[in-house]
């Protein structure tokens, strides 16, 4: 039953990180119809930034991490403007391999400027564990999972609620005619990339102090918020949600009663299965919501 | 017209001949057959990625599963190199059809995404199975291949230079199934999937059928290549089914030219050579390879291929 609980607890707090990637990554497809492949990009530069931040400046982690996503969000901006916009009405497949292109670029960048030395951001909680039932934890997973659950609420209340929320639903529906009743479709663009970007770099900043920060630690990250978004069904961010915090139960169970050693196959298989029986997701049909 | 085309054929034969007696030195050698090893894998991927439209991100696991088959079969059953080239691409082709099966019912990107979790799939158990792929360590000592016929004949294929006539006689295989199978029925199969998979579903091709068959082909291809990539260097690791392999292909297939006979080993060649000049390290290619593959998706959407024909099509014609 400890077992139990201890790996419940443990797949929650991964599960949330894999639904904050992945709502940023539904969020963009929703709007744009592609699949970004620089997600898990956005994770690993949101990961040094705070890494640098912190370590080079003098700020607080609590302060790095909005510091961070706006960095990543700008440079997720770009990443728009640069190999998205210029594409404008291509098939899906040509952003698939154009954001590929990117995403081997700057992952390599990274690697030959910081090597391939695995770093830890620093927590600024002590690492004394605190015991809830007998489920070890550390006060950084509470902060995590609290944190990340907090954004998550706060994303869906903006593209629920707000003015620009509304704007990026109305496009996620029908372009053109968004753009026809005067919305800046253009600017719906930028601040989705932006928080796309933003979100997987909160989550590659929170997730930091727990795992190792080295360039290549998107890659798994990508691959998992795939699943997380194909499973909860694409453009659907409550699907990713949900489905992001069983993806990571799912793997932690797998790791703690069948073989740690293929954790991250479980992920994948559930994925095929999910796209065999289910293309829709499980959580019913996609569309940003 | 058709004059010109046939010494253009010729002069093309004889340059790819005698290509590495230009090149003498040994590293030249060696860039040529890599790059030509590569041109195998392109060819396979190009099939599938070029002239049906999909896109199968995991196709280098073809590759890796033709090496591992050659490279098993040498250590435990003790093959050699002749039954590997038969062994791998009927192997690969079966893991083809098993991977095809489920994953060409879907489309676009998530028929992507499923192929790489395949890849990925088999590249977590090529790196944990220790006991019969050894891990990550790979497979070291694999032979080169032998022709031996007792009392008659007894050679080994040791040097760049045998090996670049041995490879560039795969390609030459390569190119003519390629060809014969796009001038048939089954390319023109391909071309309406590639255009419009609705319309030509609607008007009688049985698209998933076609499909299959460049997958499975393209997947034969790889695991051949695979084998002759074992060979060439003597070991296997779980690396050959992993983002490089993934990366460079499509890069080599964008750049060259997708859904065009020439373009694949245009981009190849390209490919491995320009970065070897320049003696970049490994991630600083990777680097380049990224800005070459966004740029040329971006400038350049037909890829060299095009861009040649683009200036042919431009050239003043001479009767």
């Amino acid at each position: 039953m400890e077992l139990f609980l201890q790996q419940l607890v443990n797949g929650l707090v991964i599960g949330i990180i894999y639904s904050l990637v992945a709502i940023g990554l539904t969020v963009i497809y929703g709007i744009f119809d592609i699949i970004n492949m620089t997600q898990g990009t956005f994770f690993m530069i949101g990961a040094f930034a705070a890494y640098f931040l912190t370590k080079y400046f003098g700020i607080s982690y609590f302060l790095s991490i909005p510091l961070a996503m706006v960095i990543t969000g700008i440079i997720g901006i770009l990443v728009e403007r640069s190999s998205v916009r210029t594409l404008r009405g291509q098939h899906a497949i040509v952003f698939l391999l154009s954001t590929m292109g990117l995403m081997v670029m700057l992952e390599n960048l990274a690697l030959s400027i910081w090597g391939a030395t695995a770093r830890q951001l620093a927590s600024p909680f002590s690492p004394e564990p605190v015991v809830l039932l007998g489920v070890f934890l550390t006060r950084q997973k509470i902060f995590l999972f609290v944190c990340a659950a907090v954004m998550i609420f706060l994303v869906r209340r903006f593209i629920k609620a707000s003015r620009i929320g509304r704007a990026m639903r109305a496009v996620a529906t029908d372009q053109n005619t968004a753009a026809l009743m005067g919305i800046d479709v253009n600017r719906v663009f930028i601040i989705t990339f932006g928080l796309g970007a933003a979100l997987s770099a909160a989550a590659g900043v929170l997730l930091g102090p727990i795992f190792d920060i080295e360039p290549l630690m998107g890659h798994l990250t990508l691959i998992k918020a795939f699943i997380v978004v194909i499973m909860g069904g694409m453009g659907n961010i409550t699907g990713a949600f949900y489905c992001g915090l069983i993806l990571g139960v799912a793997e932690s169970m797998g790791a703690g009663y069948i073989d740690v050693d293929y954790k991250d196959a479980f992920g994948l298989i559930i994925m095929i299965l999910v796209l065999l029986f289910r293309p829709q997701g499980l959580l019913g049909k996609g569309g940003l919501r | 017209m058709n004059r010109r085309r046939y010494v253009f054929h010729v002069i093309l034969g004889i340059l790819i001949l005698a290509l590495p007696l230009i090149f003498s030195s040994t590293y030249a050698r060696h860039i040529l057959v890599s790059s030509g090893i590569f041109t195998l894998l392109c060819l396979g991927l190009n099939l599938t990625m070029g002239y049906t439209g999909q896109t199968p991100f995991g196709y280098p696991v073809f590759f890796g599963l033709g090496a591992y088959t050659t490279a098993i079969g040498f250590t435990y059953l003790g093959t050699n190199f002749w039954h590997g080239l038969i062994a791998a691409p009927v192997l690969a082709g079966i893991f083809g059809f098993l991977i095809g099966y489920p994953s060409l019912r879907l489309r676009g990107p998530y028929f992507a995404i499923v192929t790489l979790a395949f890849a990925e799939i088999v590249g977590l158990i090529l790196n944990n199975w220790v006991s019969f792929t050894r891990g990550s360590m790979g497979i070291p000592g694999i032979p080169s291949p032998k022709i031996v016929i007792p009392g008659l004949i007894d050679f080994t294929f040791n040097q760049e230079l045998k090996w670049y006539y041995l490879v560039a006689a795969i390609c030459a295989f390569y190119l003519l199934v390629n060809r014969s199978l796009v001038r048939s029925y089954v390319g023109e199969a391909w071309l309406a999937i590639r255009e419009n998979e609705d319309l030509a579903e609607a008007v009688g091709v049985h698209t998933f059928k076609w499909k299959m068959m460049a997958f499975v082909v393209g997947a034969m291809m790889g695991g051949m290549a695979g084998c002759v990539y074992a060979h060439y260097y003597n070991i296997v690791s779980p690396d050959l089914v992993g983002f490089y392999y993934i990366t460079t292909t499509f890069a080599m297939v964008i750049i060259g030219g997708r859904g065009t006979l020439l373009g694949p080993v245009l981009g190849a060649i390209l490919f491995t050579a320009v970065p070897e000049y320049l003696r970049a390290a490994k991630t600083m290619r990777l680097v380049l390879f990224g800005v070459i593959m966004l740029l040329g998706i971006i400038f350049m959407p037909q890829g060299l291929n095009g861009l040649i024909t683009d200036i042919r099509g431009r050239l003043p014609r001479r009767k």
